[in-house]
């Protein structure tokens, strides 16, 4: 892969580049960026805005925090149930990716509305695992 | 006295276990690779003369298995095993089942790593050997009650670790008491998951020390060599992110008072071959946290200072053959440092991120190294250890190697997965790390959370809609002409 040069005024950018799949890798003056250039498609977004508003008047609670799984792995250990009114930076739920443990806390006080993960499960990324309500 | 080694068997992977293979072609010695379902066609798996498929890609059914270790070593007749790092590396029963089978096991006996692997005896040594150490608990009452009660009596802050473990796993450091049930929980899990024994023990935890680890080196012939210091404060959830050699935080009376504590210890055990002894240094005091029986990830700064090459030390001495050291010529020169790059996203608060490496170039030079275990198209699964690579420069100061390394990790271009090369550059240039004060509180103090998300500058948007991207290869069918001679492994 061969470095290119951009100049613009002053500056000067040396760029070596890569697309893999819809994404653009730069690595630019020493520093790498990702940008996405997936096609947005924009009714649908503007659909799943809806229904997580509905879902929030379905509860009627002031508001609604989905905990995702920053990474796929294991579920170790589930700590509360649906109904528990937890305490924010309370552990939720522990996990385990690449042989270490992470734990999932409340971002804020509230009340369990959803548990979607039990103790044991595999988990992929950015699969809810729990909403909590405040 | 010398058994010659012709065929040695790898029980590990990646990096390490390219390491080992390269010493081995040095030495003329055929090398074996016993590895995992998802480990057939990796870097290591091309690179070694034969390989033994000997289990599934869990860690626990394949690289810790002892007998499937044992029986892909037998099944090709190799002579001895390398376990490398981690893995069964410090296991006595593996080492045993080795010589049972008339395999040379590539590290110290059996003996001195049941010795060094259980702590208590390991402190009962280190006394002995006159080295101070830190107040805990190592007592077979294991319920929580008795736990707590021990934490309380040793006052806060208290590490509770894995009598098994290492690497930082099984491990946490309980600040206030009402974290110290959940603290022990876990740590028992980890250790469960990780090393199949949930017994743990409890040190008093300092917080604001610095880890200075010395290496030693037993030969065939008995002599215990001193190969000086190793600082690795930066750590990560007690993970090793940067380590250096030697220590910026010792003056020359310290590093002499602690080679000897080290080199005592070793030559009151009768250790053969690489060790590690680690310490804690804080306020001018030093104490003992325990010795590792094996190649520790970080020896390439050694080798660096002193110009040696313990992989290859450690081969000679399995084979009974002398080194061609002598302790006074063992004289360290200029700095080291190495920096792990691991497939963390520093602005997502170092995730784990798996995936295929489409591209990496590392940013070749006078006095860089760079241990890698993959290739450009290998894959980064979460079985293992998220460490992709190793970086290791070398320069006639601290401050030339700290300039080095910033630049050479900037010129180091990985795409595909994401790593933590920015989080690096940002440690390397904090003026604590500079001045060389760092401790194992740094990471914790100023970057717990990783990096704070960039804002992306026009200019970078306005590159990109301009670049030229690489053409896509063209993708050739290789003709498979039935009279053809060639054998042709491993898509390109």
């Amino acid at each position: 892969m061969k470095t290119q040069t951009f100049i613009k005024g002053d500056n000067r950018y040396k760029v070596r580049a890569l697309r893999v799949g819809t994404n653009l890798w730069l690595h630019i003056n020493g520093e790498t960026w990702v940008i996405d250039q997936k096609p947005k498609v924009e009714k649908k977004s503007n659909k799943k805005l809806e229904t997580t508003k509905a879902t929030k008047a379905d509860i009627g609670d002031a508001g609604l925090s989905e905990i995702a799984a920053p990474m796929p792995g294991k579920i170790l250990k589930v700590n509360v149930k649906q109904g528990d009114i937890v305490e924010a930076q309370q552990i939720l739920i522990v996990m385990e990716a690449m042989k270490m443990e992470y734990s999932l806390t409340a971002n804020s006080a509230g009340t369990i509305k959803m548990l979607t993960c039990k103790e044991g499960d595999q988990v992929e990324l950015h699969q809810i695992l729990v909403k909590v309500a405040y | 006295m010398s058994r010659k080694i012709e065929k040695i068997a790898i029980a590990n992977r990646g990096e390490v276990a390219v390491r080992i293979i390269r010493a081995c072609q040095e030495l003329g010695i055929e090398t074996v690779l016993l590895h995992s379902e998802s480990d057939i066609d990796t870097f290591a798996y091309r690179l070694a003369d034969e390989h033994v498929l000997i289990g599934p890609s869990e860690a626990a059914k394949s690289y810790l298995d002892i007998q499937k270790n044992i029986n892909g070593a037998l099944s090709v007749n190799a002579d001895a095993i390398h376990p490398g790092f981690g893995f069964l590396s410090e296991n006595a029963d593996f080492a045993e089942a080795c010589e049972k089978n008339r395999l040379v096991f590539v590290g110290p006996t059996p003996d001195s790593i049941r010795l060094f692997g259980d702590k208590i005896s390991a402190k009962e040594l280190v006394k002995k050997a006159g080295g101070p150490i830190l107040p805990g608990y190592q007592g077979e009452d294991q319920s929580e009650s008795t736990l707590l009660a021990k934490i309380e009596r040793l006052t806060l802050p208290v590490m509770v670790k894995a009598t098994s473990g290492g690497g930082g796993r099984g491990l946490r450091v309980v600040r206030d008491m009402n974290q110290a049930s959940a603290a022990i929980q876990s740590a028992k899990r980890e250790s469960l998951a990780a090393f199949g024994s949930e017994k743990v023990f409890l040190e008093k935890y300092l917080d604001h020390a610095k880890h200075i680890e010395f290496q030693i080196f037993g030969d065939a012939g008995g002599k215990i060599f001193n190969l000086f210091d190793r600082e690795c404060s930066i750590q990560r959830r007690h993970q090793k992110i940067i380590e250096e050699a030697l220590s910026p935080g010792l003056d020359g009376v310290m590093r002499s008072r602690m080679s000897k504590v080290a080199v005592e210890i070793a030559e009151t055990a009768k250790y053969r071959g690489a060790g590690t002894v680690e310490f804690l240094y804080q306020d001018g005091e030093f104490y003992f946290m325990e010795m590792n029986t094996r190649l520790q990830v970080e020896h390439p700064v050694t080798e660096m200072v002193l110009g040696v090459d313990l992989v290859k030390a450690q081969i000679l001495t399995a084979q009974e053959q002398g080194l061609l050291w002598r302790q006074e010529d063992l004289i360290p020169h200029g700095h080291a440092i190495e920096c792990r790059i691991y497939a963390e996203d520093p602005f997502r608060g170092g995730l784990p991120n798996t995936g295929v490496i489409s591209y990496m170039q590392f940013a070749h030079g006078p006095n860089r190294r760079f241990e890698c275990g993959l290739e450009a198209g290998d894959i980064v699964t979460s079985y293992y250890d998220p460490m992709i690579a190793k970086v290791i420069v070398w320069d006639e100061s601290r401050f030339r190697a700290i300039r080095k390394m910033i630049e050479t990790l900037k010129e180091c271009v990985i795409f595909g997965i994401h790593t933590n090369i920015a989080y690096l550059i940002e440690i390397l240039k904090h003026p604590e790390f500079v001045d060389g004060k760092m401790t194992t509180q740094f990471i914790e103090k100023y970057f717990s959370q990783g990096l704070k998300p960039r804002q992306m500058p026009n200019e970078i948007l306005e590159i990109a809609s301009q670049v030229n991207l690489p053409e896509m290869p063209i993708s050739t069918t290789v003709t498979s002409d039935p009279m053809s001679p060639w054998i042709i492994r491993g898509n390109a």
